[in-house]
């Protein structure tokens, strides 16, 4: 038998003791290495081809031996989960990237916007008016009254803590009942052009800063009047808070 | 002279255990995932996960599903199947809130062209060719009518119950007058006519208004138990979703 034909047999031998298939190719890349690198080492110091491919072989050990050594550190479980690791790391990190660049809900800047907002929010003043739910926490706090030709425009400071990062804030702005010393204010809107509605009653909110789990709001009210204090509830879903917000009289 | 065989040193980085790359990978893997759940907006996949986020957001603690409908979709953008509409009509309480969730591969999200709408006490609502009324009166009723005013004539809907407090209304009978084709031609608004290279696309807008329906629930023998004067737009009668 030639020494090329012994090789390929000690291989073959080796490799029919590793239960798990996929990694063959690569045992025998190795072993053939060092086949290699022991026969022309031996080559170089003198010895004739085919005693040096001879020599070389028999250094290998025994392929059954081998074969049942490479096989207890090729466990199979081992090598399928590797393999399905890798598929999993390489086809998530894909759809990842692709989802980010292309149809994301949130953007990479958005998510780092609202990360930093997490961590730059300004806490509620501890005068804020206080509402526990069973979601989270909201706040109202007076905010500043301008008034321009008769026409007051009233910022209400909310505040909401939410213990789950998915939630939100509440989206329960259309359903709130606000009411101030002369009555409810209904929910209206300004005309395309910004131009007061004729009862000069409307109201809209801004966001002043929108994390994951805190979130910092304003809400104002346009009225005809300048109010004395004005009160927010949700009446859904048995949630009896009132929010108060209370300004000092004018002097 | 034999060559002499020298085989080049290439650095390839510390060589790791498989098992140390098996971890390294699922680690790998956790983060992507959690920056893929968080830019999806964090989608929910299940009934009971779309129903307790909404629950969240709107503040309903006690926020049960009383009616589901799963509706498998294909948009011809779609390269797989597996897009499906989840309608739910959910109560808290003598409140209902209905949505419905768009779910496709890995994405689960808030239909954009029907927003949640919380009713107090009975909801009403179309979708689809269904007009859909919920009410907890309807748990008594043995059948229920539903009667639709539009501009020029009144519909008179038969319901079929879905759930304990849900009834439906199927409103296109795919031949002849019905209510959904006595709307597209009440309520049309402007014609237009939209030239684009390639083609002209021609149609028209509607008035969106909110029709009155009145529901009324019977007995066993039909006596009248309770009428529910509630509305439905027209946007939605004509609508596809």
């Amino acid at each position: 038998m030639s020494e090329q034909r012994s090789w390929a047999f000690w291989c073959a031998r080796v490799l029919g003791h590793v239960r798990f298939k996929p990694d063959r190719k690569a045992i025998e890349r190795e072993l053939t290495a060092h086949y290699e690198d022991h026969r022309l080492d031996l080559e170089r110091v003198g010895y004739e081809p085919d005693l040096a491919a001879e020599r070389a072989l028999r250094a290998m050990g025994d392929a059954d031996e081998v074969g049942r050594a490479l096989d207890r550190a090729h466990k199979p479980w081992l090598g399928w989960l590797w393999e399905v690791s890798r598929v999993l790391a390489v086809g998530l990190l894909v759809v990842t990237a692709a989802t980010l660049l292309e149809n994301s809900l949130f953007t990479i800047r958005e998510m780092l916007g609202r990360t930093e907002d997490q961590f730059t929010w300004e806490a509620p003043p501890s005068t804020a008016s206080c509402a526990v739910t069973a979601y989270g926490t909201l706040y109202l706090s007076p905010g500043d009254i301008t008034e321009e030709d008769g026409r007051y425009e009233v910022a209400l400071d909310l505040w909401g803590k939410t213990a789950d990062p998915r939630t939100d804030f509440p989206w329960i702005m259309p359903y709130l009942n606000i009411v101030d010393d002369r009555g409810p204010i209904p929910l209206g809107q300004a005309d395309e052009d910004g131009v007061w509605l004729d009862n000069y009653m409307s109201r809209g909110w801004s966001s002043v800063c929108w994390g994951w789990t805190r979130h910092q709001m304003v809400l104002s009210l346009r009225l005809d009047h300048r109010p004395q204090w004005v009160e927010v509830s949700y009446p859904y879903g048995g949630n009896d808070w009132v929010l108060r917000a209370e300004w000092e009289a004018e002097p | 002279m034999k060559k002499l065989h020298i085989r080049r040193p290439v650095w390839r980085g510390p060589r790791l255990s498989r098992k140390t790359r098996i971890v390294r990978n699922l680690t790998l893997s956790a983060l992507a995932a959690a920056v893929l759940y968080a830019a999806l907006g964090f989608p929910p996949y299940t009934v009971n996960g779309m129903v307790d986020r909404m629950a969240r957001r709107y503040l309903l603690p006690d926020l049960e599903p009383v009616y589901v409908l799963k509706d498998p979709r294909h948009y011809n953008s779609d390269i797989l199947p597996g897009r499906r509409f989840t309608y739910i009509i959910a109560r808290s309480g003598e409140d209902y809130l209905a949505f419905q969730y768009n779910t496709y591969l890995w994405s689960s999200e808030l239909f954009f062209s029907r927003d949640p709408v919380l009713a107090e006490g009975a909801y009403c609502a179309a979708r689809a060719g269904t007009l859909y009324a919920a009410s907890p009166a309807m748990a008594s009723a043995a059948s229920v009518t539903a009667a639709v005013e539009t501009k020029y004539e009144t519909f008179t809907l038969e319901g079929e119950r879905l759930s304990e407090e849900v009834f439906g209304f199927p409103y296109r009978n795919g031949s002849g007058p019905d209510l959904y084709t006595a709307v597209d031609f009440a309520y049309r608004k402007d014609s237009y006519v939209h030239t684009y290279e390639g083609g002209t696309v021609t149609g028209y807008t509607r008035v969106d208004a909110d029709l009155p329906v009145t529901v009324t629930l019977y007995d066993e023998v039909g006596k009248a138990l309770d009428t529910l004067r509630l509305t439905v737009s027209t946007s939605e009668i004509t609508g596809w979703y």
